[in-house]
């Protein structure tokens, strides 16, 4: 038997009959009815889709940006916030996003297939620099994607910053607690559809799926899984990663 | 059917009678239409008492209809003091009176005023305490018979409360037509507007006005028509978000505004705040104030104009402004008879609403007053007299005019608690005989009659102002000045001088505050007493202390604490108004229920194995799977296998990373080699021991440190802490959450891990206190070779998400050998025959490791350590207190905790003990006086009230060579 990866909210997905497929190791939900549907009424309401799988890599020290710089492009760093890189392994071209927590802090965020060729490039990036570590941490946090015009209003239901879609642009991020657990919030829309990606640790990942599916009732909360996420648009999605 | 005291329909009211439904009142169906709310159907169904009062049951009806004072506070569908005006009614909806027995109507607690005598301002203070055994009789009692209302423990289903968080530019406070303006004002400058109303609709006041207005925005328009198109522009307004049936709990800190609106209590942060709360009227002073039939002007408009009804049939107007004009015209209108309109000035004015009265030939008193409200469940009559040139009562002029209903308009209390706390100041203006707004904190405003104005293009006026000065604000200028409001300021203060009413002849059955029964002649009494200072009286006295904060009486208060005090009612004051100014249920103070929970990865394997889960922190842990007996045995003698993934995990990297360590721990670390681990101990600058764990060196710069559970993010910080501002090239990690960790142990534990790896993992080729990075069942895994539980045995690290599947592996490579799953439970009691201490159960915040016995984790020989210096102190001192391991002599078992004592005398206490197969008897440590800590010394352990004897042992209690752990 081959080793499997399950994410931390895996026994919830089953008991509302998911159906898994195997997404570079991982039982990922491909969906738990018809996908369609699940599109539908996440972009009518709110929907909740568990991204664990997605790769994070912690990079921390003084060099970071220059290890960005040096291994990714558009070379030029971003602001706090999130921008989209090219990360060219062999003949393909892969999306990354740099998101820039703290002056000396990013976190890489890949799809599942990249984890190890991005990791490893970034290790190489890394050795020729004095002081930076890179880290893969995708084991360590659960990424939660919130996605539909309802999405803020679900959001200001568990984060106590008070979000509107002015102050907290697309393409930014944020730390702050989510059901009074530590976060990092990515605002992340997709054809136009607000979405935010969630990013907490995985231990807290089954109690705060469930604080989202609670608070979520008075807007019809649904939740979707990674069929429905490419029924969004395969170019669009491919920016998200979900390839 | 409409009947009674319901008006017949009309557009601009609120209530449907095409809608009829039923609700119940004590069990009996009572008729009522849609719109309406509790209190108005059962008014129309002729109930007169709402409420009995809290000291003396007297009987209470309606007085401000607007959700401000306790006359109708009752039991709704199980929740206590709701407040029946604003309560709206719905088919099925129970209610219940509540402080009363055995009936609201014949109250027999009422008793209690005829002993009014022994109960003055204060008796509790006074009273009951001589001699001491009367308080134990009296103190029940007076619980039985005090407190508001009961909570049904029987009807918990009363929904679940939440909180939201939300933000906006401009928050205006107060729908009337202050509000409403300077939404309007401020969402056409492109700002995000949020217009928060108490009421079920936009209006306020404007609502309950059919008089005409002939403005400049609105010519020859009703007031409630104005109000009607102001509330339809603002809901069409895209950038105003208008939330009614919400209530600005209180005014905090960083524009913070708590809003209580239905189950929710939204967190609003503002960047600027205008408040237009408006006035409330304050209660006339007169003997028996409080009679069913007593009413404020503006509640009697409320009923009449927005729900169609009646207050009564024949009124009597008191006044002492302008203002009773307008609402005796309005009962005029609505078919009441105004059997007179007493008016405490001297002459009558002659504005328009005087003048329709006067053609109508309606009796109008000038410079008389009340004195006396006649009636013993309900307004018959009152009995009045004229006032003097100095606006007093004259003695021995009294008349006596019969009415079932008497309206009050007597003078106006703004409400700025909200001001007051978003840290603005207040002024006494006399000529406008209220409190109006001094000094603004910045980004607060206020507008409409909180600043003392009465016409409505005056009001409206105060509201755009507002709005300019709260974009000018946001726009990054300077707080801006009032000058607009000044000049309106100016005009009103001589349009309508303000008039004191005067002081009550009568002042015992005067009610000043109506939640806690207080009466004049108590605060008079309070001030003779010595408490001649607001606040003191306040406290003396308990005015303001009720369901109302001081909305009703604060105004009232202050005018009685002057007259008895001789002070000015500018230095005395209001009350100071805290945060919340409404009342607040607990369950909205709540929210959701959320407890953060952390669960490791290998919880549903336990879940389906046991059900004995405990919680660690915010972790939960299978405590035991079957028993303690079975999992104690399958480790000393087969293998066993326990989840520990809750352990502390951290990373520290970099070039200088053996630096940090040897900073922070006891013992070197830096001289530690890769595939090496090492004990390590953190304590603070005085020696005290913070946390412990194992540092295992994976490569020249990483390390993998492992702490207790509780103290990951502590530790994380400590070292981040001790890192901050040295430039040192030291990274740090918390990967508790990225990896699982199991510790499989018991002599067999080398066997069933050689079937899983390709590592050697023979005694040569993996020492003891080793680590090797490698495949386990084809995950990647750190092994960490320790013995906690005093057996052979691996830590197994790896990635979390595998969690499951090298359980299962494991166990299935287990089988073969015996293999068990060990609980927490389980694993204590292997630590404790080993004598392993745990930081946090065995040790507290005074304990160094010297005293807990772990000096030779110390290396006081390293060139410097966090705490190094005290620890050297403290190791050529002696020893106060030392951690010993005990056995008990008997079988008994002390709790953790209990108490030690030799000779009878108090000495120490136990910190955990656990009953040792391995030793036959109860084991455990303690906290001993040193000159105690012998082998052998013989002490008493308190259990349950007994003292049993126990022995100190100096050396553990299973493998004390260390040999099976090897």
């Amino acid at each position: 038997m081959s080793p499997y990866r399950i994410s931390p909210i895996h026994h919830w997905h089953n008991q509302r009959g998911a159906q898994f497929i195997l997404w570079s190791g991982w039982e990922q939900v491909h969906s738990y009815a018809d996908p369609g549907k699940e599109a539908n009424a996440a972009c009518s309401g709110v929907g909740l889709c568990d991204l664990t799988p997605l790769t994070k890599i912690d990079i921390q020290g003084q060099q970071c940006d220059a290890l960005l710089s040096r291994s990714l492009s558009p070379g030029s760093t971003p602001p706090l916030g999130f921008h989209a890189h090219t990360h060219t392994s062999g003949d393909q071209k892969i999306r990354v996003r740099a998101v820039h927590l703290a002056r000396d802090r990013y976190l890489a965020l890949g799809s599942p297939e990249v984890r190890e060729s991005l990791y490893e490039h970034l290790l190489r990036a890394a050795s020729q620099l004095e002081c930076v570590r890179v880290t893969d941490i995708t084991s360590g946090l659960a990424l939660l994607r919130i996605l539909g015009p309802k999405s803020v209003d679900l959001l200001n239901k568990l984060c106590p910053v008070g979000l509107t879609c002015k102050d907290f642009a697309n393409e930014r991020c944020m730390q702050a607690p989510i059901a009074r657990v530590n976060a990092i919030l990515l605002r992340n829309d997709i054809l136009g559809t607000l979405s935010f990606d969630a990013l907490i640790s995985r231990d807290y990942g089954e109690y705060v799926w469930k604080s989202f599916v609670e608070a979520g009732h008075p807007f019809q909360i649904s939740w979707f899984g990674l069929a429905a996420c490419r029924l969004g648009g395969e170019e669009e999605m491919q920016r998200v990663e979900v390839v | 059917m409409i009947s009674g005291h319901r008006m017949p329909p009309d557009v601009h009211r609120q209530v449907d009678y095409t809608k009829k439904l039923w609700i119940y009142f004590n069990g009996k169906p009572v008729p009522a239409f849609a719109g309406e709310t509790v209190a108005i159907a059962l008014f129309a169904s002729g109930r007169r008492i709402f409420s009995r009062s809290f000291k003396y049951h007297r009987p209470r009806g309606l007085l401000c209809c607007s959700g401000a004072c306790p006359n109708c506070l009752m039991n709704i569908d199980g929740i206590p003091n709701s407040r029946a005006c604003r309560v709206p009614v719905r088919e099925g909806l129970h209610v219940s009176p509540q402080h009363a027995w055995p009936s609201l109507d014949h109250d027999w607690l009422n008793v209690i005023e005829m002993f009014d005598r022994l109960m003055p301002v204060g008796f509790y203070y006074k009273t009951l305490y001589k001699p001491k055994w009367l308080w134990k009789i009296a103190e029940p009692v007076i619980r039985q018979l005090a407190g508001l209302g009961k909570i049904d423990t029987d009807n918990r289903d009363q929904g679940q409360y939440e909180h939201t968080y939300e933000s906006t530019d401009v928050a205006v406070i107060g729908g009337g037509p202050a509000g409403m303006a300077a939404a309007l004002r401020a969402a056409g400058e492109g700002v995000s507007v949020t217009l928060i109303e108490s009421d079920s609709r936009l209006g306020g006041h404007l609502r309950c006005r059919s008089g005409i207005y002939d403005l400049e925005d609105f010519p020859q328009l009703p007031g409630y028509d104005i109000a009607l198109q102001m509330e339809s522009a603002a809901l069409n307004q895209r950038n105003i978000r208008v939330w009614c049936d919400a209530t600005g709990a209180g005014a905090y800190e960083g524009g913070l505004l708590p809003i209580l609106r239905g189950k929710t209590l939204i967190h609003l942060r503002t960047k600027s705040m205008i408040v237009a709360t408006g006035c409330h009227e304050c209660p006339p002073l007169f003997r028996n104030n409080d009679l069913p039939g007593v009413m404020l002007g503006r509640a009697a408009l409320r009923m009449i104009n927005q729900f169609g009804i009646r207050p009564g049939r024949r009124a009597v107007i008191l006044t002492t402004n302008d203002h009773g004009y307008a609402v005796a015209e309005e009962c005029l209108r609505a078919g009441i008879k105004i059997a007179e309109v007493v008016d405490a000035r001297s002459t009558a004015p002659q504005c328009k609403e005087a003048r329709i009265l006067q053609a109508q030939s309606v009796p109008i008193a000038p410079g008389s007053f009340i004195r006396e409200a006649i009636g013993k469940k309900a307004v018959k009559g009152v009995r009045l007299g004229p006032l003097d040139h100095q606006a007093r009562h004259q003695a021995g002029t009294e008349r006596v005019v019969e009415c079932d209903l008497v309206l009050a308009s007597t003078g106006w209390q703004p409400a700025t608690a909200l001001l007051y706390q978003a840290g603005c100041n207040l002024k006494f203006d006399a000529r406008l005989g209220q409190e109006v707004p001094e000094t603004f904190a910045p980004g607060v405003f206020a507008a409409g009659e909180i600043w003392g104005l009465r016409e409505l293009q005056d009001i409206l006026l105060s509201g755009r102002v507002a709005a300019v000065n709260a974009i000018a604000f946001l726009n990054g200028h300077p707080q801006p000045g009032n000058g607009e409001v000044d000049r309106l300021l100016s005009k009103a203060r001589t349009i309508a001088p303000a008039f004191s009413p005067p002081a009550p002849t009568k002042p015992k059955r005067t009610f000043i505050c109506f939640c806690e029964d207080v009466v004049e002649k108590d605060l008079r009494d309070g001030v003779i007493e010595g408490f001649d200072e607001i606040e003191t009286l306040k406290r003396y006295s308990t005015i303001s202390m009720g369901p109302c904060q001081g909305k009703m009486c604060g105004r009232n208060a202050s005018e009685i604490c002057s007259l008895a005090s001789g002070l000015d009612v500018r230095s005395v004051g209001l009350t100071t108004s805290r945060p919340p100014i409404i009342p607040v249920p607990l369950g909205a103070l709540a929210g959701l229920e959320l407890h953060p929970v952390k669960l490791t990865s290998l919880h549903y394997r336990h879940a389906a194995l046991t059900n004995v889960m405990m919680d660690m922190g915010v972790w939960k842990r299978p405590l035991v799977y079957t028993s303690v007996a079975e999992e104690y045995e399958a480790v000393r003698k087969r293998v066993g296998l326990i989840d520990i993934s809750t352990l502390g995990k951290i990373i520290v990297q970099g070039h200088e990373a053996p630096k940090l360590l040897d900073k922070v721990y006891t013992p070197y670390l830096s001289t530690l080699k890769p595939g090496c681990i090492r004990y390590g101990m953190l304590c603070d600058e005085s020696g005290i021991i913070l946390d412990d764990g194992t540092v295992a060196r994976l490569a020249a710069d990483h390390f993998y440190i492992t702490t207790t559970t509780g103290n990951v993010d502590f530790v994380e910080q400590w070292l981040k802490w001790w890192t901050a501002g040295t430039g040192w090239c030291v990274h740090i990690l918390n990967v508790t959450a990225a990896y699982a960790a199991v510790n499989l142990a018991g002599p067999r534990a080398r066997e069933v891990l050689s079937t899983l790896t390709e590592i050697d993992v023979s005694a040569n080729g993996f020492p003891y206190m080793g680590s090797r990075t490698g495949s386990v069942a084809g995950v990647p895994s750190l092994l960490l070779r320790i013995g906690f539980v005093g057996e052979t045995g691996w830590e197994i690290h790896f990635p979390a998400e595998f969690g499951e599947y090298l359980w299962d592996r494991i166990m299935d490579a287990g089988r073969a050998f015996g293999i068990q799953p060990f609980g927490v439970e389980t694993q204590r009691l292997l630590r404790l025959e080993k004598k392993h201490v745990i930081v946090g159960q065995d040790t507290d915040s005074l304990s160094n490791p010297f005293d807990a016995d772990i000096a030779w984790a110390v290396k006081l020989d390293k060139a410097d350590f966090i705490g190094r210096h005290s620890l050297a102190r403290l190791r050529s001192q002696p020893s106060r207190d030392r951690l010993v391991g005990f056995r008990m002599k008997r079988e008994v078992a002390p709790a953790d905790g209990s108490a030690i004592t030799i000779d009878g005398k108090l000495v120490g206490r136990v910190t955990s003990v656990r009953f040792s197969p391995h030793v036959g008897q109860f084991i455990g440590l303690a906290w001993l006086p040193a000159k105690y800590a012998q082998e052998g010394k013989e002490f008493q352990v308190y259990v349950e009230g007994k003292t049993y004897p126990a022995e100190v042992v100096q050396q553990a209690f299973y493998d004390p060579e260390g040999a099976r752990v090897k």
